[in-house]
Parts: structure tokens; sequence; C-alpha cells
């Protein structure tokens, strides 16, 4: 007699359901990424400011000196560098961290029968607890280089809630990916240096010339334009918010399909 | 209501070399067109059990090692998923399987109440409720302002073991019967355990011990290689 595999404790727990239920735990999640944020400050004075003041000190020697060496007006190219620095910041390490969101949760998945999905959902919240640590840094270098900021920062919640939502899918289907295969966290390492130099982060797309529409094929060049564009007093292009909306829903049916595929696998991968 | 009920349960673990745990392996692989040698081959930790456990009953789980007894209670507690086969787990389970893995080690003792007791399924006002009660009865005093990491192996055990101890369960799930901290400890922990044991409507325990089985169990369920091999009502 063939039956399908399935188990039933009070009527939860379908593979299906993983990403909603994650998603409705959200208590458990989110004290689990503000646990982790306070243990990596534990031992240090200032704390999460820590990591703004670096970047403060950063973004301020980088965009004096290159501004200088690529011949752009401080004023916008300050503003520029710091409004990408941050956002990619968080996608970095989303990058990197989500690989490992499984295997670095096995003392957990071994232990509490929790949705898969809370231990990504945990990995990307911590991120944008750091990002929203450097959230006057955002405002910060445009009010002192004297950018008119308008209605369009209005737009800056909505993109933090789209990149979170873009850093959960990605921390769910990479950390399952890096609990089946264990070299998959130096692959996106590698992928996040280069990538780094290949968006237009400290460089603007123009300096391309006639090569500049090429930019556009780099899906992160969109995702920071959410935040970049409005901290410039301008509106993301129609053509950056299309590909967002796609990458989004794509990524969250990647999400929801690669649950419901090998969640219950997981606990014999790590 | 309390009720476990498997049919034709089977685990089968993936094994995997170091060769198939690279995905540039597999691309390399795929790309050549060379093939099998991603094909998973599992081995059957459990095979096609069936069996149902109906309220008040209190089980062993005897066996060599390596027969299935600790697979089998993750597959209870809800950690590891059936491969084959279906399970249904009806009421409140307690696993008292791994007490000191999972602790935070640099958090404090207190936050390990708060973090452990929420991951469990409490709330955080039912954890205020409990928490001085927990702190009591683990006997840590001021060491639960501490981390985790400066205790002794008998202090964790003891912190872990109030908290675990500190709900009720319809059910509970123990990996050998629990044996904490020094003589006048111990004594108090085998009370509480007793008295929870007695109050849950089924107790699932892997033990090798033949006196504690005998002493606490109604049916003992022997298995072997993942094969129930004899269900009796006693050793």
């Amino acid at each position: 007699m063939k039956q399908k595999a399935e188990r039933n404790i009070n009527g939860v727990v379908k593979p299906s359901r993983d990403l909603l239920d994650g998603t409705l735990g959200f208590r458990i999640w989110f004290m689990l990424a503000l646990h982790d944020t306070k243990q990596r400050y534990r031992r240090s004075i200032l704390g999460p400011f820590w990591f703004v003041l670096n970047n403060l000190l950063f973004i301020s020697i980088l965009g004096i000196l290159y501004s200088q060496l690529f011949g752009e007006d401080i004023r916008t190219y300050v503003p520029y560098l710091s409004a990408g620095f941050i956002t990619w910041q968080l996608i970095a390490a989303t990058l990197i961290e989500g690989s490992t969101a499984m295997v670095m949760a096995d003392n957990l998945i071994k232990q509490v029968n929790l949705p898969m999905s809370s231990h990504a959902y945990r990995v990307a919240a911590r991120n944008l607890v750091i990002l929203v640590h450097n959230a006057p840094l955002f405002i910060f270098f445009p009010l002192v280089m004297g950018v008119s900021l308008g209605v369009e920062l209005l737009l800056l919640p909505i993109s933090t809630l789209i990149l979170f939502i873009n850093s959960s899918w990605v921390c769910i289907v990479f950390g399952l990916l890096g609990a089946r295969f264990r070299d998959v966290q130096p692959i996106m390492q590698n992928i996040v240096t280069i990538s780094f130099f290949f968006t237009p982060i400290l460089w603007k797309a123009d300096l391309l010339a006639e090569r500049a529409v090429y930019v556009h094929l780099n899906p992160f060049v969109h995702f920071i334009e959410l935040f970049r564009m409005p901290l410039l007093g301008q509106w993301p292009s129609d053509l950056s918010l299309i590909i967002v909306s796609a990458i989004t829903v794509i990524g969250t049916f990647l999400a929801w399909l690669s649950l419901t595929l090998y969640r219950n696998q997981v606990a014999f991968w790590i | 209501m309390a009720n476990i009920s498997a049919s034709n349960l089977s685990i089968i673990f993936p094994h995997y070399q170091n060769y198939s745990r690279s995905i540039k392996n597999l691309i390399i692989d795929t790309s050549l067109g060379r093939k099998n040698s991603f094909k998973k081959d599992g081995i059957y930790a459990l095979d096609d059990l069936s069996f149902e456990i109906k309220k008040g009953q209190k089980v062993g789980l005897v066996g060599p090692n390596g027969s299935g007894k600790t697979t089998l209670l993750r597959v209870l507690s809800g950690i590891f998923h059936p491969s084959k086969g279906s399970l249904s787990v009806q009421g409140n389970i307690a696993s008292l399987i791994d007490l000191s893995g999972g602790f935070d080690q640099d958090a404090t003792g207190y936050e390990n109440i708060f973090l452990r007791s929420i991951l469990f399924g409490q709330t955080k006002q039912e954890t205020n409720k409990r928490v001085e009660e927990i702190i009591d009865f683990s006997e840590l005093g001021e060491f639960i302002k501490m981390p985790v990491r400066t205790y002794s192996s008998g202090m964790m055990m003891r912190l872990a073991f109030s908290i675990a101890t500190s709900v009720k369960p319809d059910i509970i799930l123990m990996d050998e019967w629990l044996s904490v901290g020094d003589a006048t400890f111990h004594e108090k922990a085998t009370r509480r355990l007793n008295q929870l044991v007695e109050d849950a409507n089924i107790l699932v325990m892997a033990s090798h011990n033949e006196d504690i089985i005998k002493n606490v169990c109604s049916r003992v369920l022997s298995l072997e290689n993942g094969v129930i091999i004899s269900d009796a009502s006693s050793l």
C-alpha cells in the first residue's frame, strides 16, 4: 500500500504552508533577530552605532576622494554614494548570510519543529534592523550636501518593505540550497565581491556612455535605485519599478516552491 | 485528547558523500552528461512502522544502538518528517530529548529561559508568569544573570530541566530517563519528573535501562534495524 508521506500534528504543518506559517509566526523570528542584533553588539559600548559611525567615516572620506577622481560634483556624488553603499550592504549581507540561514540554525532545526521559513526571516530581519540603524545616514548626507528632498521620501518605507520581502525569499531559496550544497556560501561570497564593482555604487552609469544600457541587466541596480532616487529627490524609473516587482513576485513564488519541495529534507541535510 | 498513530512510516536518511555536497560538482557533472553520481542512496532508519499509541500508555522503546529509537522520537517530535507513510500526533508535546543543546551560550540564563519557552510555543506573558518558578527550581540564584557559557555542565542541565519541565504536556518524549544534578537536586528532579510522567497522557521513552522500563512503562516496543520486532506489555 503506497501512501503519500504526510505528518499531522494538531492539524498543522504542510510543506506548502510553511511560507505562510513562517510569516504568521513573526513573533518568533523577530525575537530571534533582535536577539542576534543584541548578541552581535554585546561587548561594544557604541553597539550598533559602531556600524553607523564606520559608514559615516567611510562615505565621507571615499566621497571626497572619488568625487575628485571621477570629476563629479561632490554635492551630488556623496548622497549618491551613501544611498547606494548602505543599500548594497544589506544586499550583500543577505546574499552571504542567507546561504547559511538553515545551516546556522541547525541547533534549532534539530530541536523544534518551526516553519523552515522562520530561519530565513530571522536572517532577513536582523539585516533589516541594521539598515534601520543606518537610516539617519540616508538622510544626513543629502541634507548636508543641500539636496532638495521632497515627497519622494515617502517611497522609502515601501522600498524597505520590498527589500525585506526580497531579502526573505533570497534567504529561503539560498538557505535551502546552502543546506544541501555546502559550497554555495563561498560561491555567493565571490558573486557579491564581483557584483560590488559591476554595480554602479562607486561610479555612475553614465560614465559608461553608450554602454550604460547594459547596467539595467544587473538586477541589483534596480533595488538600489528604489532607495537612491528618492534620496536624490527623484522618482525611480518605471523600468526599475517593473523589474523589481517582477523579481519580487517570481522570487516569492520560488521560495514557496522550494519550501514545498524540500522543506522536509532540511533536517536530514544539516 | 492525546493520540499517536503511524501507518507504514519510513524514514530514509539521504546518504551523501562529500562529493555530492558540492553544487559545483553537480553543475559540472550535469553539463558533461554524467549521471547517477547524485542519485540518492538512502538508509532506512525506520522501515515501514505501523503502530498506535493511545491515551494513558507509557511506552518504552528498547533496542540496540542504531536501531532507530532516537530517530523515532525525533519523528514524533516533528523534527524529522516521514519519508514514506503517514503519522498523526495529537496533543501538546514536550520533547526532553536533547536538553542542553540549543542554549545560546552567550546569552544569560534569564534570556535563555525566554528564548526557549517562546521557541517551544509559549507566549512572553506566559513565560513571565513562570520565570520565577523556573529560576527557583533551578537553584541557580545569581548565576541566572550570567552567560550560559560560564555555567558548569551540571548547572546547564539544571536550567534546561527546569525550563523543559515547567509546562504540563499531553505527550512526553524522552531519550533515557533524565538524571540531573547532585544528590539533593536529583531527588527533587526525579520527583518532578515522576509527577510529570504520571500526569501526562502519553510517554514515549527510549532507554537501555531495564529497571526503569519495568518501573515506568506499560508497553514496550522493541526496535531492531528500524523495524518493530516485538510489541508487548512488558520486557
